[in-house]
């Protein structure tokens, strides 16, 4: 499939595709399955070998069926009310928009959107998106040390029990490796997986999709920085925490931007809003550059023919002088 | 009403509140409400003697008492929450935000608001608002009152895209539209439709079609939704400005004033010397 080509008519169906994107996400509260979608879609990105990513392939039955996809269907039966509406925009674009937007309407920051992606139909294979369950690979075997001595270690305490953990140790035990496996991959960073964990502050996990159950907030529709506030206080009655979740906690470079975003709200808007935009133009080239042609097109070349012609008159005004002395 | 201190902190805070109010608005699906408060305590201006107002009157039980405004206790005890966390804004900018947010969380046009507004204590008395069961004649005594047009008319009443009437709030019944959480031009195809569709059309609305001046509008806005999220957006900050000089346009004014007298002084001084050189 080509590139669509974005002049001021496909601008203008995003600018009306996110108006009603807004409507529909508002009035059906579905902000949080939303953003999963365009997550999963961008999610599945490989940097090395340039597959994957935002490109519309999750609207195939072959990607949509996938475990960790369970319950998507929703969503892109939403966006297809949108589709139908505005069918110039790619579905790329669509369900990246949406994401955009569930952010926007639950009071998140507002995240840059620069249209332009290309649908593939093209799935990757099932196994790129993190598996929930292996935040604690190794948790079984040390789950007692884990409660008893390993809170103190990572909070600084090592020289306790450090004959027990040695630094390898002590990785295997918080889970993080599966979590960079799968960021790095993407060709994202610490921070990225951070910031990104920290959209769990948007709608809760079904028994009968990812088999978890439960909100990870007091309000699952509000976007805001209480997952980390939330992860930091332990143990909740009633809201969820995730093995990949507390591998946050664990992690000695994962846990400073978790107390970073749990008492900065605004540097967790902003760092997210960062990460946000990075995911959704995975292996898209935002041609803004092309957008914007006519005007820097059309100056450039007025700076070119301005100075051709400065050339051609100073040489021969030089001619001139040459001639008469 | 003079404008009051809108500094950087309050700038802040004001983009905060928005993002607490698309949230508020979004989880509780109640936009129509909220535009609603922000309408009546706006459209209570009058422009000769310059009371009434953007200027958060509206939440006072006098006020609140008034036929007009039955079911609004509902939206500001909503917009109380905002208010908690956000102290510093007047009840004025945030009835008027929550209005301006809540056209676009509903896929509304993008309405430029610009803070500042100032609290007033006193409530205008009873009666400024329409009444839903009059005609062309009221329609226009209430918004030429207020210094609006036959054009803000049309476009304003386009805000019945959203929400329904309450029979124990207004007496009527139902929305005008199959999708009253969406803020389109529904409204006026609606109105220009004459089977029975099960809608709800006030003796208000109806006179819009009946009256030429207003059916012009009406046509132009069920047949060009862009031309009606323009003129709405124009006319709903017009609407949410009764009444108020931001600081900025204020210190514009001031400047200008300044720039004209000492242009007067200056060219009256070198007219003088002028003059007596020339008799000399």
């Amino acid at each position: 499939m080509a590139f669509p080509v974005v002049d001021t008519e496909y601008l203008k169906e995003i600018d009306k595709a996110r108006r009603d994107l807004r409507a529909l996400i508002a009035s059906k509260n579905c902000a949080p399955i939303m953003l999963r979608l365009a997550w999963h879609d961008a999610g599945t990105y490989d940097v090395s070998t340039k597959t994957g990513g935002p490109n519309g392939s999750i609207r195939n039955e072959e990607e949509y069926s996938h475990g960790a996809n369970n319950g998507l269907k929703i969503a892109l039966e939403f966006c297809e009310q949108v589709k139908a509406k505005h069918p110039k925009i790619t579905y790329a674009d669509l369900y990246q928009l949406a994401g955009v937007v569930a952010v926007e309407v639950t009071g998140g920051p507002t995240i840059d959107f620069v249209p332009g992606r290309k649908d593939s139909n093209i799935c990757t294979k099932e196994g790129r998106l993190p598996d929930a369950k292996k935040g604690g690979k190794f948790f079984s075997k040390s789950a007692k040390c884990q409660e008893e001595g390993y809170g103190n270690m990572v909070s600084g305490g090592l020289h306790n029990s450090s004959k027990l953990f040695t630094r390898k140790h002590l990785l295997r035990l918080s889970g993080a490796p599966h979590l960079r496996d799968i960021f790095y991959r993407m060709g994202l960073t610490d921070k990225d997986i951070v910031a990104l964990s920290g959209a769990h502050t948007l709608g809760r996990a079904h028994p009968e999709r990812s088999g978890f159950d439960g909100p990870w907030t007091n309000e699952p529709l509000k976007f805001d920085n209480s997952y980390f506030v939330e992860l930091l206080k332990g143990e909740s009655e009633g809201l969820l925490k995730l093995p990949t979740d507390k591998a946050l906690l664990d992690d000695p470079a994962f846990r400073p931007y978790v107390e970073l975003y749990a008492k900065d709200e605004e540097a967790f808007f902003r760092d997210y809003a960062g990460s946000h935009k990075k995911l959704s133009e995975l292996g898209f080239t935002p041609r803004s550059k092309l957008i914007v042609k006519d005007s820097t097109v059309l100056a450039q070349s007025a700076v070119g023919v301005a100075v051709a012609a400065a050339v051609v008159i100073f040489s021969y005004l030089y001619e001139v002088r040459k001639r008469m002395k | 009403m003079a404008p009051r201190l809108v500094d950087e902190n309050y700038l802040k805070e004001i983009e905060k509140a928005r993002r607490d109010l698309r949230a508020l608005i979004s989880s509780k699906n109640c936009a129509p409400i909220m535009l609603r408060l922000a309408w009546h305590d706006a459209g209570t201006y009058d422009s000769k003697s310059k009371t009434g107002g953007p200027d958060g009157s509206i939440r006072f039980d006098q006020e609140l008492n008034h036929k007009a405004n039955s079911g609004l206790k509902i939206a500001v005890e909503l917009c109380e929450q905002v208010k908690a966390r956000h102290p510093v804004i007047s009840y004025a900018d945030l009835y008027q935000l929550a209005g301006v947010v809540a056209v676009e969380v509903t896929g509304g046009p993008t309405i430029d608001f610009v803070p500042g507004r100032k609290d007033s204590m006193v409530s205008p008395e009873e009666g400024r608002l329409p009444d839903a069961n009059q005609g062309a004649r009221h329609l226009r005594d209430i918004f030429y009152r207020m210094g609006l047009s036959d054009k803000d008319i049309v476009a304003l009443s386009g805000g019945h895209t959203l929400g329904k009437a309450h029979p124990e709030r207004s007496g009527f019944e139902g929305a005008w539209t199959k999708e009253p959480l969406k803020f389109d031009n529904s409204y006026f195809k609606e109105l220009l439709n004459e089977s029975d569709s099960g809608l709800l059309k006030l003796p208000t609305d109806k006179a819009l079609v009946e009256d030429p001046k207003f059916r012009y509008y009406v046509e132009l806005y069920a047949k060009d939704e862009d031309a009606f999220f323009r003129d709405y957006a124009v006319s709903h900050k017009k609407l949410s400005e009764l009444g108020f000089i931001s600081p900025s346009r204020l210190a514009l004014k001031v400047a200008v004033g300044a720039i004209v007298a000492s242009a007067v002084a200056i060219l009256s001084y070198y007219y003088e010397v002028h003059r007596k050189f020339i008799l000399k």
